[in-house]
């Protein structure tokens, strides 16, 4: 199997630091490559201590190394140089480029530095945000959405029940807050906050979803049937589709510009980068 | 590289950009063509079985306990050896009560206390191929790879069968090819598919035991976990209608979702998909845009939203609620990490691999696009590969079974596996309040996000948040009828109240009978600021003993009765129940945000200890820590302004 067969195949990657390891293990051959010097200094040992616990805070390190007794430091510079010699050791075999993982790391590695300096200090001017949400308008329109509460009432007599209970509601004297009480408990939520027909359809069904897009909002509607009974509903909020003003979505509209000019300029490194090459394919495969 | 044509790159920069829709949507599609001739409209959906109702006075909803996703041999991972995992039938077994044997040592093995229901997540990919073959099931003797692989079988034994398989080891790049066309085929996964179906249906209890019918849809791109577990409402005979979704179909989240939405109408079927192990996707799980590197927009928010109700908060491979460098005034944020990748690369901390980010992320989402793509509910579950759901730390049974005995897992005989089990704590466990035990009962629970996790012990634990509840309300026996009444329970969303007062939790937490008392009560809670900024703060709420809040609002530790040496505690310290009726000191109603309850155990000591113990090495030369307080959390409850 090759190192690319491996790459596009997402089984490969679905337990795995079992086979990256072996493949490491099997390949190292404990070959000794004398005459070497690791240096280490504080700075080092820091990094590697971090390294090891994965929690990046230097300063808590540095404590942690200074409370280190003489025997438990040169134990720690020992594991240090250690670390140091096995990832040399690893390099001089060129193991980066045996395991697929590793290479992997490294590419996408360098993939994001080149974005990383063709991007960085980017900017866009109001006109290009503009420019953008003109060419972009489609991607920024809102879908219907509805914010209510409801009672529920199932059960034989459930509509009746519900048009009773709707006078008591629609008295005013009772804060949304306590309407629960006059019904019985949903399976799915109480309160819905700016949800779209597809949700609303899931939790009640299309004929409800649709009647409930239907409703003025501020006072209680109903009996209106779901799968499962009758309900009583307040809409609070019955918002249409609709394309918001710009300056409503101008934040938004900013940072996606900026994403996509950014998107552009890491393209063409990456262009550039490539172009520095020249790249001879096996006759007969670009047939 | 063969030279030959040297290649003209010019026109082609960039050309691979634009290529249109991947050619495994085309795939997805396929995978629900299975039986399009018993299509039915979306119109009749399907409502899965039903026990009888519980006869409970006050009518009030069941604590039910269960793992949404353990592994059987029928795992291409999980088969390992051959051995390291027992058979569906004795994964639905163990669940349920009964002694099963481990077939590699030949020992009997049973859970302490029966589960309520399970989600049998084999993977999708490879589906039972390790042990049809083992079996010589007719239908996979008859595909041309299948002889290599009986080879394989035969002379290098399970393990090799098993790496082929993952990997491809021992393939010749043709046979590798071979295998994945004939082994990741509609018709072989229909197969596989019917036998897990036909086991489920063997060991469905309405009202004692349910059995979910789902599989694991084993995403992970660049060894980036993206994995999902999936369940439906129904039973066999609608699930025996369609396909599950496989990676090998799409790696892409959106077309499992744009599955269940062709699924549901051709079939009735209804699905919920859970995330697992954002800690190990390299901050993937919730990044702020598509697969396609597109940010959300409300269309990708509500079908994330609507098909994933609830995410994995722990299990073996580690939790995933917070990490110390993202909470660092979280005092109990370090708990059972395991941030690093599937292939074992350890990665920086992101916000994108912990759930309490996401739920910070989904607010300012909402805030941005309308929608919360990050509404998520929160269980615990195994993620067992050894089909034996397990989250006792005095008696592990292991994450995979190469290393099932302690012999193996410590000292001269330890052996070498990707996941070794002292790294892990036994975790986790789902709680879930429902009408009753049944497929259709839980699923509903699960999509109002009714439900909590566990890092184990079944402590039962219930919020409600509302207004206008009483101090004598938490302590009434009616307390959770009352509690429907006047808020809403986890999962549920609070509205901006008239006079804008802070939202109320009722909160109520019982030890589990058979573990440690309690040490606290938390809540954790997360906010948008009027800049727009993420913000999160743990209070604690209710507490054992007579301790003091300090003025950071931090609690003197419950102290430890943990005796290493005998790997024994006592519930001399700590409470068995804890109530507590809190409101936001901090509330501003013009602030979106979510609350959610951390319960806290005393410390008690850590599976791996008990291990180190009966193989007479001293604990404390292991480099791990000896003791664990387990914790329960709850789905949280968001505010809306």
């Amino acid at each position: 199997m090759t190192a690319k067969g491996i790459l596009r195949e997402p089984l490969a990657h679905f337990l795995l630091a079992g086979g990256a390891l072996f493949l490491i293990a099997a390949a190292w051959s404990g070959e000794d490559t004398s005459g070497r010097q690791i240096e280490v200094d504080r700075e080092d040992l820091l990094v590697f201590m971090q390294g090891r616990a994965q929690v990046y805070d230097e300063d808590t390190f540095a404590g942690i190394l200074d409370a280190m007794s003489a025997e438990e430091k040169r134990k720690l510079v020992r594991d240090a140089a250690l670390q140091e010699a096995l990832y040399r050791e690893g390099e001089a075999l060129d193991l980066a480029a045996a395991d697929p993982l590793v290479r992997q790391r490294v590419v996408q590695q360098m993939r994001l530095l080149l974005m990383d300096e063709a991007a960085a200090d980017m900017t866009v001017s109001d006109e290009e945000v503009r420019d953008y949400y003109e060419h972009n308008r489609e991607r920024y329109r809102l879908d219907p959405s509805i914010t209510f509460t409801h009672v529920f009432f199932p059960g034989a007599d459930a509509r009746e029940k519900a048009a009773q209970a709707l006078t008591a509601l629609s008295s005013g004297n009772v804060p949304f807050e306590r309407a629960g009480q006059y019904g019985e408990r949903f399976l799915y939520q109480l309160n819905y906050s700016d949800v779209s027909e597809p949700i609303v359809e899931s939790h009640f069904g299309e004929d409800f979803a649709r009647a409930a897009f239907k409703l003025q909002p501020g006072s209680w509607q109903g009996p209106i049937q779901s799968e499962y009974g009758w309900h009583l509903v307040l809409p609070m909020a019955v918002d249409a589709p609709r394309a918001p003003a710009f300056a409503e979505i101008a934040d938004r509209v900013r940072e996606d510009a900026l994403a996509e000019k950014r998107q552009r300029a890491a393209d063409r490194a990456l262009d550039a980068m490539l172009a520095r090459y020249e790249i001879d394919v096996e006759d007969g495969i670009l047939q | 590289m063969a030279a030959g044509t040297r290649l003209d790159i010019a026109g082609l920069l960039h050309a691979l950009k634009i290529l249109p829709a991947p050619l495994c949507a085309l795939a997805a599609l396929a995978a629900c063509s299975v039986s399009a001739d018993k299509a039915r409209t979306a119109d009749a959906p399907v409502v899965g079985e039903m026990a009888e109702a519980p006869s409970a006075e006050d009518g009030d909803r069941m604590l039910l306990w269960g793992d949404t996703h353990v592994h059987s041999s029928n795992s291409v991972d999980a088969f390992g050896s051959g051995f390291d995992s027992v058979d569906v039938d004795s994964a639905y077994r163990f669940a349920r009560g009964l002694p099963v044997i481990f077939p590699r040592t030949g020992q009997r093995v049973q859970i302490d206390r029966p589960l309520d229901f399970m989600v049998m997540a084999d993977h999708a990919v490879g589906l039972s191929a390790s042990t049809r073959l083992r079996a010589r099931d007719p239908a996979i003797m008859k595909l041309p790879i299948a002889k290599r692989l009986l080879e394989i079988f035969e002379n290098q034994g399970g393990q090799a069968l098993t790496l082929a398989q993952m990997f491809g080891a021992g393939l010749t790049k043709e046979e590798w090819r071979q295998y994945r066309e004939q082994i990741y085929s509609d018709d072989f996964l229909a197969t596989s598919w019917a036998g897990q179906v036909a086991a489920a249906e063997r060991h469905n209890r309405p009202g004692t035991f349910t059995a979910l019918i789902g599989w694991e849809w084993t995403s992970a791109p660049n060894a980036r976990n993206l994995h999902r577990v999936v369940f439906t409402n129904v039973g066999g005979e609608t699930a025996d209608e369609f396909i599950p979704f496989a990676n090998y179909m799409s790696e892409k989240p959106e077309d499992l979702w744009a599955y269940f939405e062709r699924t549901k109408a051709m079939t009735g079927a209804d699905f919920v998909a859970l995330p697992h192990n954002p800690n190990m996707s390299g901050g993937r799980m919730f990044e702020l845009t598509d697969m396609d590197g597109n940010p959300f927009d409300a269309a990708y928010a509500t079908a994330r939203q609507k098909w994933e109700p609830a995410v994995e908060i722990t299990q073996v491979k580690g939790t995933s609620e917070t990490h110390p460098v993202l909470s660092p005034n979280d005092e109990f944020a370090g708990f059972e990490l395991f941030n690093e990748l599937l292939s074992g690369e350890v990665t920086p901390v992101s916000p994108g691999s912990y759930v309490r980010s996401g739920l910070l992320r989904g607010l300012a989402e909402e805030r941005r696009i309308g929608v919360n793509p990050f509404k998520y509910g929160i269980i615990g579950s195994s993620d067992s590969h050894t089909g034996l759901s397990s989250q006792r730390e005095d008696n592990f049974f292991g994450k995979m079974g190469d290393d099932f005995l302690p012999r193996e897992r410590f000292g001269p005989g330890k052996v070498t596996i990707p996941f070794p089990s002292p790294e892990m704590s036994a975790a986790g466990l789902a709680g879930v309040w429902a009408d009753r035990n049944d497929r259709q009962a839980i699923f509903e629970a699960f999509r109002r996000r009714e439900v909590y996790g566990t890092s184990g012990p079944r402590m039962k634990v219930r919020l409600f948040a509302g207004h206008g509840f009483s101090a004598s309300d938490v302590r009434a026996k009616d307390y959770a009828a009352i509690g429907y009444r006047k808020g809403v329970p986890m999962g549920g969303t609070l509205m901006r109240e008239a006079g804008g007062s802070p939202p109320q939790l009722a909160i109520r937490a019982v030890k589990d009978p058979d573990a440690a008392n309690l040490d606290r009560v938390q809540v954790v809670k997360g906010w948008l600021g009027a800049d727009g900024k993420m913000h999160e703060k743990v209070f604690n709420v209710a507490w054992a003993g007579d301790r003091a809040l300090r003025p950071d609002g931090s609690l003197p530790p419950v102290g430890n009765s943990v005796d290493i040496d005998r790997a024994r505690y006592t519930n001399t310290i700590g409470a068995p129940e804890l109530v507590a009726l809190w409101a936001d000191p901090q509330f501003d109603p013009a602030q979106a945000a979510f609350y959610y309850v951390r319960v806290l155990q005393i410390p008690t000591p850590r599976q791996h200890v008990f291990d180190a113990l009966a193989l007479q090495i001293d604990p404390r030369t292991i480099d791990l820590p000896a003791t664990i307080q387990e914790r329960a959390w709850t789905s949280p409850v968001w505010y809306r302004p």
